[in-house]
C-alpha cells in the first residue's frame, strides 16, 4: 500500500526552518532554544517544498527543460566550492613547477569556463549575471544562480501541474498542556496576541513575593523553627503547610462543579455532557483518594523514626508525578467536558448556565501543575501536549503555491504571556485535491528559556548556619530571604543555551546579591543579614555566605526549594508584578 | 593576479605595447577602448576589479586590462586575430571592452557599450569567454 501521509518532526530543517533575532539584534540559525522575548522569523524552502510534493507526484507534468535547468543550477552552486579550489590549487602547482604545469593550469582554467559559459547559454541567467554590480566573479555567479533558481521555482510554482495543491502553514503557543494559536502574517487571520514582555532587569520583589515573604516570617518566627536541626524543620510545620495547600487546591474547584452539576444532571439531557460530568467527578475523586493518602503520609513524618532528608527527597518527586498525573487526568476530562458544552451551548446555557463558567475557571486552575513545571521536569514527569492532537483552525489559510509566502516573521512578545519552557510549535501541511487530503506534514519547534542577561528576584527560607557562637543551639535556623540573582550576565552559555535544555534548566548556575532576616539572639526581633549567594539547578538550590549586621556574626547558608504552594512554594522568582503567586 | 595598464596616447607606442602584450603567450588581454564616458567607466569598473581581487590567485591570474584611448590604433593588429566574437568590428567606438584569448589570441568577446551599460557585469562574460578560447 502506497504512504500517502507522511509525517516528520525534521531536525534538518526540511521545508521549514526557524531563525531567532533577539533584542541584542542578534540572528541565529535553526536553535534549539531562543530567547523568550525573540523574534521568529520562518523560512519556507520552496526549493525543498517542490521536492517534496513531487515525490508524491512522481509521474508530473512539469516542463522538463525547467526541471532540467533547476537541477544544473543547483549543481553549479555545489560545484562553485570545487571550481575555485581546483583554479587555486593549478595556480599554486604552476608557480612551482613552472612553464611544465602551465598548460595543466590553463586546462583546468578552460574547463571551468566553459562550464561556467554553458550555464550562461540561458539567457535570463546571462542577464542576472551581467547585471551583478559584485566585484568578485564568484559571488556575481553565486547572486545571478540564487536569483535565476527563485524565478524557475515560481515558474514551477505557479504551474498547472501544482494546481491541486495547498499548503498551510501554522503555529502554537504551548504551555502548561494548553495551546495558543500564533498569528503569521499572510499565513492565517488569527488575530495578533496581547503583547508582553518578559522583564529582563527585575531589581524588587513582586507584590506575591512580598506577601510570601511575610508568610515566610511568620513560619521562622513560630518557636518550632526558631532552632531546629534539618530534620526537625521538614518533618514539622512546613511540610504541613505544603500538604494543606494541596488539598485545598483540589477541593476549591470540585465542590463548585459537583454543586452545579447536581442540580442539572437530572433535567439536562444532553448525555455526552452527563457522561463528561461523571467523568470529571470520578477523575477528581481518584485525585482527592490519592491526595489524602499523600497527606496522611506527610503528616504522619513528624512520628516517622526513619524519616531522613535523603527519604524526603527519595518519595517527594514520585507522589508530585503521581499528583500531577492525577490532576492531568481532570483536566483532561474537563476538556472534554468544555468540547460538549460548546457543542451544545444553547441548551447548556438555557439548563445550567453556570456550567460553562465553572468548567473555564477549572480549566484555569487546573491548568498549571501542581506543584510547577519545573520541578516536574526534575521529577522526570513530562507537561507536554501530544503535538499529534494539535489540529489547524479554519483561520490557517490553505495556499496555492503561487501565493505562498517566502516567510513569516512573529514576535514572541505578541503572543502574550509566556514563562521559561513553554514551547513554539509551527508545523506544515501539504494538501492534495478537492478533498484536501493531507498528504504531508512537518514540525518544527523551538522551546522557549531566558537566555539573555537579566535579573530575578527570588524569595524564600535558608537554612542559616551560623559562624560564630550565637544563641542558636542546634545547626541550623530557618530565616526568609530575598535574592537578586543576576543570569547570563558575561553571555558566556548563550550559545550552549541555544542548543541545549541543560543548561537553561538543572545546569543554570547564578551569583547574586542576598538579604534575610535571621534571629541569632532568639528574641523575636530579625535581625539584618547581607550577603552574597550562589543559586544553580534552576534555583531549587541556593546557598552563599552572609553577614548578620545587627548580631556582628557571619554565616552561611544553604536553600532547597521544596513545593509549598501556599507560600507560592518556598522560592518564588518574579515574571512579572501582575501575575500572582509567580513560579518560574 | 591582475593587472591594469593604461597605454599611451601615441600610435606607435601602443602598437608596440600592444604586440608585445600579444606575443606574450599565457597573457589574457581585456581591452577597455575609448576615451568617452562609458569608456571612463569601463576603466573604472576594471580599477575596482583589480583591486578587488587583489590577493586572488584563481580565474583572474595573467589577466591583463589594456585600456587603449584611441582603438583605431590597433585596428590593423585585431584584424589580423581570429574572429570569434560574433560581432563584425567595423567601428571599435561602438564596444566598451574586447577580450583576447590567451595562446591563441583570439578575438573572444565584444561588448558593446549599450551591454556594459546594461550590466556592468558583462566584463566577467568576456574575460570567461577569452579563458574558454585559449
Amino acid at each position: 500500500m502506497v504512504l500517502l501521509f507522511a509525517i516528520t518532526r525534521t531536525n534538518a530543517q526540511d521545508i521549514l526552518r526557524i531563525s531567532e533575532k533577539d533584542q541584542d539584534n542578534k540572528t541565529f540559525e535553526n536553535p534549539r532554544n531562543v530567547d523568550i522575548n525573540s523574534a521568529l522569523t520562518l523560512h519556507l524552502d520552496r526549493d525543498s517544498l517542490l521536492k517534496r510534493i513531487n515525490a508524491f507526484d512522481s509521474a508530473g507534468t512539469l516542463p522538463a527543460n525547467v526541471k532540467a535547468l533547476l537541477k544544473d543550477l543547483q549543481t553549479a552552486l555545489q560545484k562553485r566550492g570545487e571550481w575555485i579550489d581546483s583554479l587555486q590549487q593549478a595556480v599554486i602547482d604552476y608557480k612551482k613547477g613552472g612553464r611544465k604545469k602551465f598548460e595543466a593550469f590553463n586546462q583546468t582554467r578552460r574547463k571551468v569556463a566553459v562550464e561556467i559559459l554553458a550555464l550562461l547559454q540561458d539567457q535570463k541567467l546571462k542577464a542576472y549575471f551581467e547585471e551583478d554590480e559584485s566585484r568578485d566573479i564568484w559571488l556575481q555567479l553565486t547572486n545571478a544562480i540564487t536569483r535565476r533558481i527563485r524565478d524557475l521555482q515560481q515558474e514551477l510554482l505557479a504551474s498547472p501541474a501544482y494546481a491541486d495543491y495547498r499548503i498551510q502553514v501554522g503555529g502554537w503557543l504551548i504551555r502548561n498542556g494548553q495551546t495558543t494559536p500564533l498569528h503569521l502574517e499572510g499565513f492565517d487571520t488569527n488575530p495578533v496576541g496581547e503583547f508582553y514582555e518578559v522583564e529582563r532587569w527585575r531589581f524588587l520583589p513582586t507584590p506575591s513575593q512580598l506577601a510570601d515573604l511575610q508568610n515566610m516570617e511568620t513560619l521562622a518566627r513560630m518557636n518550632e523553627q526558631k532552632d531546629m536541626g534539618l530534620a526537625e524543620i521538614l518533618r514539622s510545620n512546613y511540610v504541613q503547610l505544603f500538604t494543606k495547600s494541596l488539598e485545598e487546591k483540589v477541593n476549591k474547584g470540585i465542590s463548585d462543579l459537583k454543586t452545579e452539576a447536581d442540580k442539572v444532571l437530572a433535567s439536562l439531557g444532553i448525555a455526552a455532557v452527563k457522561t463528561d460530568v461523571e467523568n470529571v467527578l470520578n477523575a477528581a475523586e481518584a485525585l482527592k483518594i490519592l491526595l489524602v493518602q499523600k497527606i496522611s503520609f506527610y503528616t504522619s513524618l513528624k512520628q516517622n523514626p526513619s524519616f531522613s532528608l535523603s527519604m524526603l527527597l527519595g518519595t517527594l518527586p514520585n507522589d508530585i508525578t503521581q499528583l500531577n498525573q492525577g490532576q492531568e487526568n481532570v483536566r483532561k476530562e474537563l476538556k472534554k467536558l468544555e468540547d460538549d458544552i460548546n457543542a451544545a451551548r444553547d441548551l447548556v446555557n438555557r439548563k445550567a448556565p453556570l456550567l460553562p463558567q465553572i468548567v473555564a475557571t477549572m480549566l484555569t486552575d487546573f491548568a498549571t501543575a501542581i506543584l510547577g513545571s519545573e520541578l516536574i521536569g526534575i521529577a522526570g514527569g513530562t507537561s507536554t501536549i501530544a503535538d499529534a492532537a494539535l489540529a489547524f483552525s479554519d483561520q490557517v489559510l490553505p495556499l496555492s503555491l503561487k501565493d505562498l509566502p517566502e516567510q513569516a516573521i512573529t514576535d514572541l512578545r505578541s503572543t502574550g504571556f509566556r514563562e521559561a519552557g513553554d514551547r513554539v510549535l509551527v508545523r506544515l501541511v501539504i494538501l492534495k485535491g478537492e478533498s484536501k487530503k493531507k498528504i504531508y506534514q512537518e514540525n518544527n519547534d523551538v522551546r522557549l528559556y531566558r537566555i539573555l542577561p537579566h535579573s530575578e528576584t527570588t524569595v524564600g527560607v535558608v537554612f542559616a548556619h551560623p559562624l560564630a557562637p550565637t544563641s542558636i543551639q542546634k545547626q541550623f535556623q530557618m530565616a526568609p530571604y530575598f535574592n537578586l540573582l543576576f543570569k547570563e550576565i558575561l553571555g558566556a552559555s548563550q550559545k550552549w543555551k541555544r542548543r541545549s535544555g541543560l543548561p537553561n534548566t538543572l545546569l543554570d548556575f547564578s551569583l547574586g546579591l542576598h538579604v534575610s532576616s535571621p534571629d541569632f539572639d532568639k528574641d523575636d526581633v530579625p535581625e539584618l543579614g547581607v550577603g552574597v549567594v550562589g543559586s544553580t539547578l534552576k534555583d531549587y538550590l541556593q546557598f552563599g555566605w552572609a553577614y548578620n549586621v545587627f548580631h556582628g556574626t557571619p554565616y552561611v547558608f544553604f536553600g532547597i526549594r521544596l513545593p509549598v504552594p501556599s507560600l507560592g512554594s518556598n522560592n518564588t522568582s518574579a515574571t512579572t508584578p501582575s501575575e500572582p503567586g509567580n513560579n518560574q | 593576479m591582475a593587472t591594469f595598464i593604461e597605454l599611451p596616447n601615441d600610435e606607435r607606442q601602443v602598437q608596440e605595447h600592444f604586440q608585445q602584450l600579444l606575443d606574450t603567450p599565457d597573457e589574457t588581454i581585456v581591452l577597455v577602448l575609448g576615451s568617452d564616458d562609458v569608456a571612463e567607466q569601463a576603466r573604472e569598473r576594471v580599477q575596482q576589479i583589480v583591486e578587488a581581487n587583489r590577493n586572488n590567485s584563481d580565474i583572474f591570474e595573467f589577466v591583463n586590462f589594456v585600456a587603449v584611448s584611441d582603438p583605431n590604433f590597433i585596428l590593423p593588429q585585431l584584424r589580423n586575430l581570429e574572429n570569434k566574437t560574433g560581432e563584425v568590428l567595423d567601428n571599435l567606438n561602438d564596444y566598451a571592452i574586447l577580450s583576447i584569448s590567451p595562446f591563441k589570441n583570439v578575438l573572444a568577446e565584444a561588448v558593446t557599450k549599450d551591454r556594459f551599460l546594461r550590466g556592468k557585469g558583462s566584463i566577467s562574460t568576456a574575460i570567461l569567454k577569452a579563458l574558454a578560447l585559449g
